[in-house]
């Protein structure tokens, strides 16, 4: 059997081998997972300087749990969404830490001002239309469509079955659309493949 | 980003992927602290752990302190006997003496009770 590379390492694996003192899972797990924590946190925020300090809190969460993490429980993966979504709620009920203009620059730099501006309305009429559904819905939502979470994966976070997963959506998507319904009309929509 | 299966939902599709656009790149001191974080657990978890196997070598030591305090096997040998002559000759628990005595007690009652010579005098003499 061919011999991995750290790369090719799963979390769990990984987590182990940092457990017993190796600084490059540490540096191929932050670059894995980091990236992924920072975006959950910031489409519930919307807050660059608290999603960056949610993402670091959950991480150092994770490096001290190593020692003790036992591989059968739950991915790693899983239990860091689980960690942000709590990190998530404490912050939300503390005000801000800077203002939206002190965010950092946008991912793509290259993308032309009117579009990133469009992007920009898009995106915060959409988290206000997601703040007045239902919260379940909203959760399912956010998870299938701003997380990228697989159905299987969204029914094991929320503990509910797939089937109801499937329900939340449909029922979300068509109350979003609801919600949207204006914004749609004034900020258009058009299949950008830029 | 996942596609909408169930409806025709191009126009949220869309407004999801501006979401997704207008995502803030994480800072390269965040990644920095990060890793900050993680080597400085990795060696304080380090130190306690040589901490701990220290602490094993320390509470040998501790016993074996203990041991020679105690006189070594000497002494514990002079402990076993006294505490064997202890029980022998009434070094015994209070709860243990006060159960042997009631025993024995019990039983001297019993004894008179049975050994009355003139129980039947009495019932023949009330009968008449």
């Amino acid at each position: 059997m061919p011999s991995q590379t750290p790369d090719q390492l799963d979390d769990t694996a990984l987590l182990a081998a940092y457990a017993k003192g190796m600084p490059e899972a540490a540096r191929i797990l932050t670059e894995r997972l980091m990236p992924k924590l920072y975006a959950q946190a910031y489409h519930r925020l919307q807050n660059a300087a608290d999603a960056e300090d949610i993402a670091q809190e959950a991480m150092l969460r994770l490096w001290k749990i190593a020692p003790n993490w036992q591989s059968g429980r739950a991915k790693i993966s899983t239990w860091l969404y689980q960690v942000v979504a709590n990190l998530c709620k404490d912050r939300g009920r503390k005000p801000p830490m800077t203002a939206l203009e002190e965010a950092p620059e946008p991912i793509d730099p290259r993308l032309a001002v009117d579009a990133r501006l469009q992007d920009e309305r898009r995106a915060s009429a959409l988290y206000k239309a997601l703040d007045q559904l239902p919260p379940r819905q909203a959760q399912a939502l956010r998870m299938r469509h701003l997380d990228e979470l697989s159905n299987p994966e969204i029914a094991a976070i929320m503990a509910v079955s797939i089937e109801a997963v499937e329900s939340l959506l449909a029922r979300g998507r068509r109350q979003l659309k609801t919600c949207l319904e204006a914004e749609i009309s004034a900020l258009g929509y058009r299949d950008e493949k830029i | 980003m996942k596609k909408f299966e169930d409806q025709n939902h191009e126009d949220l599709e869309a407004f999801f992927l501006s979401a997704q656009r207008a995502l803030p790149a994480p800072s390269d001191q965040l990644r920095d602290r990060v890793l900050q974080n993680a080597q400085a657990l990795m060696a304080r978890q380090g130190a306690e752990k040589s901490d701990s196997n220290g602490s094993d070598i320390g509470f040998l030591g501790g016993l074996s302190d203990f041991w020679s305090g105690l006189g070594g096997l000497k002494g514990w040998a002079s402990l076993v006997v006294i505490a064997g002559l202890s029980f022998q000759f009434g070094g015994v628990a209070p709860e243990v003496e006060a159960q042997i005595y009631d025993m024995i007690s019990g039983q001297n009652e019993r004894v008179f009770e049975s050994s009355d010579p003139f129980e039947d005098l009495y019932l023949t003499y009330l009968e008449g």
